[in-house]
C-alpha cells in the first residue's frame, strides 16, 4: 500500500526516552543518555512506512528507519527529522507526543470518533513554515 | 468448464454483533430471550464457541452470579438451548486480558495497573464497534486472587448444573515478525514490582559463574521471560484445577487487528480492508495459532476472509484436537493443514540469511510450522513426516539429543552446523560413531553431510559459506537439498494479491488410488480479477471442485482458474506417489 505518497493534513508521532523501551545504562551503553526514539508515526493513511524514512537516511545515517525510529540525540533532532518527513508526505502540520503524554490521553478516550483528541489535547503542534506562506493571499503577501 | 461461481452457505448473520466471527458467540451482546432464536441460525452439527465474560458475571469481585440476577449470566440455559440446536459447544476461558473486552475483560473494581507494552505505550485496541478496549495488568496480585475465586466459582457452578460443555483456556496474543506474543506480556510498574520481588527470592538460584556467562541484557530479559511465565502458569493451573473435568486445555488465539500498534493504522480505516489482513492470518496459521477477526468489523470480512478464517480454525482446531486425543474418528475424514516443513528459530534472520524463506516462497509457501522451542518433541508419541530444520546456535546438549533421538526414531531432520558449541559437535559426532553409521559427504555449494538410519535422514550442513552467496545459488542449494527428502506439491502460477494453502487428509475407502487427498484453497482478496494455473503433473489429479465462489475454472493442460473480486475456490486432488 502506497498511502503515504499521498498528501496528508498532518503527520503524528510519538517519541520515548530509551529508558522506557527497556534500554538502561546499566544494560545497555550503546546510546548517549538523552537518546529518544521515534515509536509511532503515522497520518490517516497509516504508519509511514519504513521506506519513506529511509529516504532521509543520507540526513541520519546513525538511526533505524524500522521501528523504534533512531536513536536521536534530542526533541530537536527528532522535530527536525520529522518535519524533513512531513514534506516528502506533503504534510502541512507535524503533532508530537511522548508516551507519557499519548498514556495521559488515553486515559480519557474510550472511543475511535475521540482517538484523535489524544493527539489535539496533549501534543505539540509545529506548523510547515513554507504552507505557512503559501497560505497566505497574494494581497498578504504583497503587503507583508 | 467444472464450475461456476455460488454463494457459500454463512453459518450465522453476519451483522449481528452477539456473532462477532469465526462462529463466537458474545451472549452479553443480546438480551437472554432472544439467546434460542439467534443461536437456530446457526448450521446444526457445527461448534459453537462462547468466550466466558469474567466481569460480566460480578459488579464486586467478590460475588458471581451465574443466571441468579441477570438471566443473559446463565450459561446452563445457553448450553441446554445450543444442545438443542444440534450444536457442540466449547466454552473459552480468558487465561490473559482479551481485546475485545474493556478492561481486557477484568472487572471494573479490579481495573487499577493499566498494562503496558514493551514500547511503553499502554495497551489499546479497537473492537468491531470502534470502542478502544485497554489492558489491566494480570500481574496484579488482587486480580489474580479475584481470578481465582472466579474460575472456582465457575468450576463450581459448571458442577452442580451439570453443564456438559468443555471449558478451554485461551491465550490470547498477536503475531510480530512470524512470532506470536502474549497478551500476557506486560512491563508495567506493577509488572516490574513483581519481577523486583522474584529476583530477591531467586537470588541464590544462579551461580557466579552463570552471571558471568551472561550478558546483563540478556540475563534481564531472561528473569523477565521467568517471571512471566511463573505467573502466566498461576493462571493457568488455578483455571485447570478448578474446573477439574470440564477444562480441555489451552487454545491460543491471534487477534486480527490486535497487534499494540494496530490502532495507530486501524483508526484512519486506510487499513480496514482485506488485503491488509490476508497475510497477517497466513503468518499467524504457520504458529499453529488460531486467527480471530472479532476485532475486525463485518465489512472488512464478509468475504473471502471468512471463508479464509473458517477453514484455517477448523483445520487448526481438529489438529489441536487430535494432539490432545479427542478427534481420532474425525481423522480419516476431515483436512488438516498440509506442512512439509518445520522450523525450528529463536531468530528468524539466522534463515532469512541463508535464503531458506525466498526458497519457501518459490515452492512451498505457507507449507511449513515455525517454531520457538522443542517442547513438543519431549512427547514420547512424537512422530512425523515433516522435515524439520535446527540451527545449530540455537541448541544446547539437551537440545540436540532430542533432535538426534528424533531421527533415530525416523525422523528427517536438517542441521545449519555452523555457529554449534564444542559439546553439540562432541555429541553429534559421538551419536555417528556410536550408532556406526556412515556419513555420505557432498561438497555443492557448502559441505553437505548425510547420514540415514531406518526412515531417518539426517542431513547437516555448514550456513556460514552460504551467507557470501548471491540468492540464485542459495536457491539452487535449498533445491538440492529439499530434493533428498522427495517433498511433492503442486506447482502453480499466480498473479499478485492471491494466496492460497494447501491441507490434507487420507484417502478414503473409494479414493483407494491415491496416497492421500490434498485440497488447494485460493483466495482472491483484491478488488480485481485475478488469474492462477494449477501446473499439470504426473503426481496429482483433480478428484472434485469442493467449493467456489466467484470462480471461472477450465481445465486443460492443467487447470486454469479466473478469480473474480473476492473469489474463492477450493479443489481436492488426489495424491499418486
Amino acid at each position: 500500500m502506497n498511502f503515504m505518497r499521498k498528501n496528508v493534513e498532518s503527520v503524528k508521532l510519538i517519541y520515548a526516552h530509551k529508558s522506557s523501551l527497556g534500554i538502561t545504562k546499566e544494560t545497555d551503553d550503546l546510546f548517549g543518555d538523552d537518546s529518544y526514539f521515534v515509536i509511532h508515526f503515522f497520518s490517516k493513511y497509516g504508519q509511514i512506512l519504513p521506506e519513506i524514512i529511509s529516504e532521509i537516511s543520507k540526513d541520519y545515517p546513525s538511526i533505524s528507519s524500522e521501528y523504534p525510529i533512531g536513536p536521536f540525540a534530542d526533541l530537536g533532532e527528532i522535530k527536525s527529522f520529522s518535519l524533513k518527513i512531513a514534506k516528502i508526505v506533503g504534510a502541512k502540520e507535524v503533532c508530537l507526543l511522548s508516551v507519557y503524554d499519548y498514556n495521559n490521553g488515553l486515559e480519557m478516550v474510550n472511543h475511535l470518533n475521540e482517538f484523535g483528541d489524544v493527539f489535539k489535547s496533549n501534543g505539540e503542534r509545529i506548523v510547515l513554515i513554507e504552507d505557512k506562506i503559501k497560505s497566505q493571499g497574494i494581497m498578504e503577501r504583497l503587503f507583508s | 468448464m467444472l464450475g461456476n461461481g455460488e454463494n457459500s452457505k454463512r453459518d450465522v448473520q453476519n451483522d449481528d454483533p452477539s456473532f462477532p466471527g469465526e462462529n463466537w458467540f458474545f451472549y452479553w451482546r443480546t438480551s437472554f430471550s432472544l439467546w434460542k432464536s439467534k443461536i437456530a441460525k446457526i448450521e446444526p452439527f457445527t461448534t459453537i464457541y462462547i468466550p466466558i465474560n469474567w466481569a460480566f458475571h460480578t459488579e464486586s469481585g467478590d460475588h458471581y452470579d451465574f443466571g441468579n440476577s441477570k438471566p443473559e449470566t446463565d450459561l446452563k440455559y445457553l448450553a441446554d438451548i445450543a444442545h438443542e440446536a444440534s450444536l457442540e459447544i466449547v466454552f473459552l476461558l480468558p487465561l490473559c486480558p482479551v481485546p475485545y473486552l474493556a478492561n481486557g475483560g477484568i472487572p471494573h473494581l479490579l481495573a487499577n495497573h493499566v498494562a503496558t507494552y514493551n514500547n511503553g505505550l499502554n495497551y489499546a485496541f479497537l473492537d468491531q464497534d470502534g470502542h478502544i478496549n485497554k489492558f489491566y495488568s494480570f500481574f496484579d496480585p488482587r486480580v489474580h486472587t479475584a481470578y481465582k475465586r472466579f474460575v472456582w466459582s465457575l468450576g463450581q457452578y459448571f458442577s452442580h448444573k451439570g453443564i456438559n460443555a468443555k471449558v478451554m483456556g485461551m491465550i490470547g496474543g498477536h503475531t510480530k515478525r512470524l512470532k506470536f506474543i502474549s497478551y500476557f506480556e506486560d512491563f508495567s510498574t506493577v509488572f516490574e514490582k513483581g519481577l523486583g520481588r522474584f529476583l530477591q527470592l531467586t537470588k541464590d538460584d544462579s551461580s557466579d559463574e552463570e552471571l558471568e556467562k551472561i550478558s546483563l541484557v540478556k540475563k534481564e530479559s531472561k528473569n523477565q521471560k521467568k517471571f512471566k511465565a511463573m505467573i502466566e502458569l498461576c493462571y493457568i493451573e488455578s483455571a485447570e484445577q478448578c474446573l477439574g473435568g470440564h477444562w480441555g486445555g489451552i487454545l491460543k488465539y491471534s487477534f486480527l487487528g490486535g497487534s499494540p500498534g494496530d490502532i495507530f493504522n486501524r483508526y484512519s480505516g486506510a487499513y480496514e480492508h482485506p488485503t491488509y489482513y490476508f497475510p497477517k492470518a497466513f503468518e499467524v496459521m504457520l504458529q499453529d495459532v488460531i486467527p480471530s477477526s472479532v476485532l475486525l468489523s463485518h465489512a472488512v470480512k464478509d468475504n473471502v476472509l471468512e471463508d479464509l478464517l473458517k477453514e484455517f480454525t477448523s483445520s487448526i482446531l481438529l489438529k489441536d484436537k487430535m494432539d490432545n486425543g479427542i478427534a481420532e474418528e474425525e481423522f480419516d475424514t476431515s483436512f488438516l493443514p498440509l506442512r512439509f516443513f518445520e522450523i525450528y528459530q529463536t531468530n528468524l534472520d539466522s534463515w532469512n540469511q541463508v535464503g531458506l524463506f525466498s526458497y519457501l516462497r518459490q515452492g512451498f509457501e505457507w507449507t511449513y510450522v515455525l517454531r520457538d522451542d522443542l517442547k513438543h518433541l519431549e512427547r514420547p508419541e512424537y512422530a512425523s513426516e515433516r522435515v524439520h530444520l535446527f540451527d545449530c546456535r540455537d541448541l544446547d546438549e539437551i537440545e540436540i539429543k532430542l533432535i538426534l533421538k528424533l531421527f533415530l526414531n525416523g525422523g528427517r531432520v536438517i542441521l545449519n552446523r555452523d555457529g554449534a558449541s564444542d559439546e553439540v559437535n562432541r555429541k553429534i559426532e559421538a551419536f555417528v560413531l556410536s550408532n556406526k553409521l556412515i556419513k555420505a559427504k557432498i561438497n555443492f555449494t557448502t559441505l553437505i553431510e548425510k547420514v540415514d538410519l531406518g526412515d531417518g535422514s539426517l542431513v547437516m550442513f555448514g550456513g556460514d559459506r552460504l551467507l557470501k552467496l548471491s540468492l540464485s545459488k542459495q536457491l539452487d542449494f535449498w533445491n538440492s537439498i529439499i530434493d533428498l527428502f522427495g517433498v511433492m506439491h503442486f506447482e502453480l502460477d499466480y498473479d499478485e494479491g492471491v494466496f492460497s494453502y494447501t491441507q490434507t487428509r487420507a484417502a478414503g475407502h473409494n479414493e483407494l488410488s491415491y496416497e492421500e487427498i490434498r485440497r488447494l484453497s485460493i483466495f482472491n482478496p483484491t478488488n480485481y480479477k485475478r488469474k492462477v494455473k494449477i501446473l499439470p503433473s504426473k503426481n496429482f489429479a483433480l478428484i472434485r471442485l469442493a467449493n467456489n465462489r466467484d470462480v471461472d475454472i477450465k481445465s486443460g493442460n492443467g487447470v486454469h482458474i479466473e478469480l473474480k473480486p473476492n473469489g474463492h475456490a477450493a479443489l481436492d486432488f488426489g495424491h499418486f506417489v
